[in-house]
């Protein structure tokens, strides 16, 4: 993986490298000496602005991920790029987004850019933890696919740009020929499924997934949050759970699945695209009912102590080629649209990138208000607790 | 026959252990080296060793003496509201992390090592104190008072005599002191600021993404050999001694 | 004397008692006042969580206990030459990191077919809690020394009737120690039953949901202010009937 990284960006840095050399030599070709001298004049203007962004730069950088969620080596390219001594930039790893917005609620995190899946954006830009882009020092922003733009956790963008994307879906092991097709083998004990496979299916611990692929089962629409779907959406999870080995995030099914622990699991698709590489028989896919959209999103803590070179960051890893680099690294789909044509192969594997007509079916994750968000919390402790 | 039961017990407790050192060696089923060469040239790991060590190490002696004095103290002048030492083990681990984090925000205390260093005092403070006061409970009173009677002081009583008496309990205390701090997660996670991290949150931000770097399998095995080593030339010379 | 204990007090309430504070009165709702959220999680459904920790921390005990005194009494009365050593190996397992001991277990059950059950969980909190039972148990066996017992037989006792009379009356303290060293936090474990059990739910879950999934200060203060009084209450009763085993 990490060979065919380190080609690829030899391959376009050399072809930026090359593109400035020929458009230096034409430049001094065909100018004439009057042109010259405005060129250089030119010049030494970019580079006395280059040096003034440079010393806005804050020296310092802190920034909080996901675990296996970046290509390490760009770190070391962004402190060339900007003047941010490489010792100075300090990248942590969270292993659960809810310990981010913990700190940031509990006052100074210390931290100047975290990254976020959409529910923890929401909730973050509900509480007041985060402060607003500044596009204009984002430019690359425009090389993001519109899509991506305008998420329901926050509309326009203003508080969070995308970082990658990935979706919700089930993982099964080779033993459960079958597959997982549809909900009604998750959620129906009469379809057999659930008895066949008693104790060996987890579903995730994150309410909204568990709720969202419930009420999907039931056919309800995604902001259905009515009362009466509600108690559904209880009374199917309650008929599931005696089935279920347990509610798991990443750090039991992963190891569950490959052990055979457990032979069914709604996941993440990053998590099984890494467990392919580890161990071939476990395989993915969305249900026909659809699978949710979930986005990682850049986000500025408010009291955010270096804010521009926080700005500098994000606008580095919105580059194409950048963007192109790490998504072939960490095997995550970017919604970065000019980056595409570099990682064709990504944009082949379906568990990846899913075909147009899965996506069509898919949902982003809903956005959703307090009181919604007390009501799943509520059911999920209820289920939980029986 | 009870030889045997003792046997059983140390098999329950070393058959996950053994299972770990055997990882250390295997990379895809096969005998290998190189996560014992890794150990040494992770930089991550070699930090959050340094930074767990100095914690444990540290809490465990401000700890051990706090806690020991008190119990002392306790006992010998039968001091009421004991609890305020219980307290402490009762809470939730979760909630005593939070309380410190908003603690040290309201106080504008910086987070890093001596804000983690601070929490892991006062939760093993409590354990300290009750197992040295365990120690010291029921022992002859009037071995102290020939002391103070033969015109010792207060602290001369007690560090020459029940001190050494309560030794035991102290090593306990001590060895608990330390693989609570060594071993503390949730505490640690909330407590500390950018940049500083444990062995303990190295593990788990790899755990969680599913599959834990073998080369923490060999960093435990070096560790494990390293306090076996150790341990057995302490029975030798205190074996001497004797 | 009593002076010897000031600095830990000092230190307790600083650090551990004003974030306590804290705490409370988020528990009230702070920033504002209400009494709603102690009401609201004195639901009956928590209740029975609450009997689930209790039932699994108790049985941790007992097994604890069954495991943990006759090889504390076997190193502090049997063991002569090589009690520190094997004092050492008792502790030695837990140099390794929680998780990893964890996932070692958890590796073990999965061919067992033990994996999220009942059983798996208290064998791995029985594997957990051990030293804390173990070390108070043989600090206090420790000083109990060969004479007494000797003297004992001498004077035609049996050994068994040695051991409930002598030997294991003396070792009382460090019973209770270790009853409560091992009871209490087990109560509010949540990890172990979280990554072997599946979906047994414990007070330490629950409480850790409150805080960290749903973000709710409040509810997640209140319960665990309940639940501290609570157990808190419980060990008053029980340390005044045992004080009378102390001597």
């Amino acid at each position: 993986m990490v060979n065919g990284s380190r080609r690829d960006f030899l391959k376009i840095a050399v072809a930026g490298i090359t593109g400035l050399i020929v458009g230096g030599i034409g430049g001094f070709f065909f100018g004439s000496s009057a042109n010259q001298r405005r060129i250089l004049e030119l010049e030494n203007e970019i580079k006395k602005l280059e040096k003034q962004a440079q010393m806005a730069l804050e020296k310092d950088l802190k920034v909080w991920n996901w675990s296996y969620y970046i290509n390490e080596a760009l770190l070391d390219i962004f402190s060339e790029q900007t003047g941010i001594p490489r010792d100075r930039i300090v990248y942590d790893e969270f292993d659960d987004p809810n310990y981010v917005i913990t700190r940031l609620e509990a006052g100074r995190s210390g931290y100047d850019v975290v990254i976020l899946p959409s529910y923890c954006v929401e909730i973050a830009i509900r509480k007041g933890l985060l402060a607003e882009i500044d596009k204009k020092l984002v430019p690359n922003i425009k090389f993001v696919d519109e899509k991506f733009l305008n998420p329901p956790h926050d509309p326009d963008s203003k508080y969070s740009i995308v970082y990658m994307w990935g979706s919700t879906g089930f993982a099964w092991r080779s033993e459960v020929q079958e597959g997982v097709t549809t909900l009604k083998q998750i959620f129906d004990p009469d379809y057999g499924f659930l008895k066949k496979y008693s104790k060996k299916i987890t579903m995730l611990e994150e309410p909204l997934e568990v709720i969202c692929f419930a009420k999907a089962y039931l056919g309800k629409k995604i902001d259905d949050w009515s009362d009466s779907t509600m108690e559904e959406v209880k009374e199917a999870l309650l008929k599931q759970k005696p089935y279920l080995a347990g509610y798991a995030g990443t750090e039991k099914y992963y190891p569950g699945l490959k052990s055979g622990a457990i032979y069914v699991a709604q996941a993440y698709n990053g998590d099984i695209a890494r467990l392919r590489e580890e161990f071939s028989e476990v395989y993915y896919g969305i249900p026909e009912e659809g699978g949710t959209i979930w986005t990682d999103s850049f986000c500025i803590p408010k009291d955010a102590a270096h804010k521009n070179a926080a700005h500098a960051f994000i606008n580095f890893l919105l580059d194409p080629a950048v963007s192109a680099v790490n998504s072939k690294y960490i095997r995550y789909a970017n919604p970065v649209r000019a980056s595409w044509q570099f990682i064709e192969e990504l944009l082949e594997d379906p568990i990846v990138y899913p075909p147009e007509d899965v996506q069509d079916k898919m949902w982003f994750e809903p956005s959703i208000s307090d009181e919604i968000r007390n009501k799943i919390n509520t059911i999920m402790l209820e289920v939980k607790a029986r | 026959m009870m030889r045997l039961f003792v046997f059983i017990v140390f098999v329950f407790l070393y058959a996950p252990i053994a299972f770990v050192i055997a990882s250390s060696f295997m990379e895809d089923g096969s005998f290998t080296l190189k996560w014992f060469e890794n150990v040494f040239e992770d930089k991550k790991i070699a930090t959050a060793f340094k930074n767990s060590l100095s914690l444990a190490i540290l809490s465990t002696l401000i700890s051990v003496i706090l806690g020991t004095t008190a119990a002392y103290a306790y006992l010998k002048t039968n001091m009421r509201f004991e609890s305020i030492f219980y307290t402490p083990i009762v809470i939730p681990e979760i909630t005593e992390a939070l309380s410190l984090l908003l603690f040290y925000n309201f106080t504008s205390f910086p987070l890093g090592f001596y804000s983690v260093l601070l929490g892991h005092i006062a939760f093993n403070v409590a354990f300290v104190f009750v197992i040295v006061k365990a120690r010291l409970a029921g022992y002859e009173r009037s071995i102290e008072e020939a002391s103070l009677t033969l015109g010792a002081n207060e602290i001369q009583t007690f560090l020459r005599v029940t001190l050494p008496l309560a030794m035991p309990g102290v090593i306990a205390a001590s060895l608990i002191a330390f693989i609570l701090s060594w071993d503390n997660f949730i505490k640690t996670i909330f407590t500390t600021g950018p940049g500083f991290q444990t062995l303990p949150m190295l593990i788990w931000s790899q755990a969680v993404r599913g599959s834990i770097n073998p080369t923490l399998n060999a960093l435990t095995s070096l560790l494990l050999l390293i306090s076996m080593i150790l341990a057995y030339l302490y029975v030798r010379i205190s074996a001497k001694r004797k | 004397m009593r002076f010897f204990a000031y600095p830990a007090i000092l230190y307790l309430l600083v650090l551990f008692y004003l974030p306590l504070f804290i705490v409370i009165l988020y528990s009230f709702g702070f920033p504002n006042f209400s009494l709603n959220y102690y009401f609201e999680v004195m639901r009956p459904i928590y209740f029975k969580v609450l009997l689930n920790s209790i039932i699994l921390a108790a049985i941790t005990t007992v097994f604890c206990f069954l495991l943990a005194y006759p090889v504390a009494y076997y190193i502090a009365l049997r063991a002569q030459r090589w009690k520190n050593l094997l004092l050492v190996l008792v502790i030695l397992p837990f140099w390794i990191s929680f998780l990893l001991r964890t996932y070692a277990i958890m590796s073990i059950l999965t061919p067992l077919g033990l994996m999220f059950t009942f059983t798996a969980v208290v064998i791995g909190m029985v594997y957990d809690y051990l030293p804390f039972m173990l070390l108070p148990i043989y600090a206090s066996l420790e000083k109990i020394t060969r004479s007494q017992i000797d003297a004992s037989y001498t004077l035609g006792a049996s050994p068994w009737k040695t051991f409930l009379k002598i030997t294991f009356p003396q070792s009382m303290p460090g019973v209770v120690a270790g009853v409560i060293l091992v009871f209490i936090p087990a109560l509010g474990e949540f990890v172990v039953p979280s990554m072997l059990g599946g979906v047994y739910t414990t007070i330490g879950t629950i409480t850790w949901d409150l805080f960290l999934r749903y973000h709710d200060w409040w509810r997640g203060s209140a319960i665990s202010i309940i639940y501290i009084a609570a157990v808190l209450a419980a060990l008053a009763i029980y340390m005044k009937k045992a004080g009378r085993i102390e001597i």
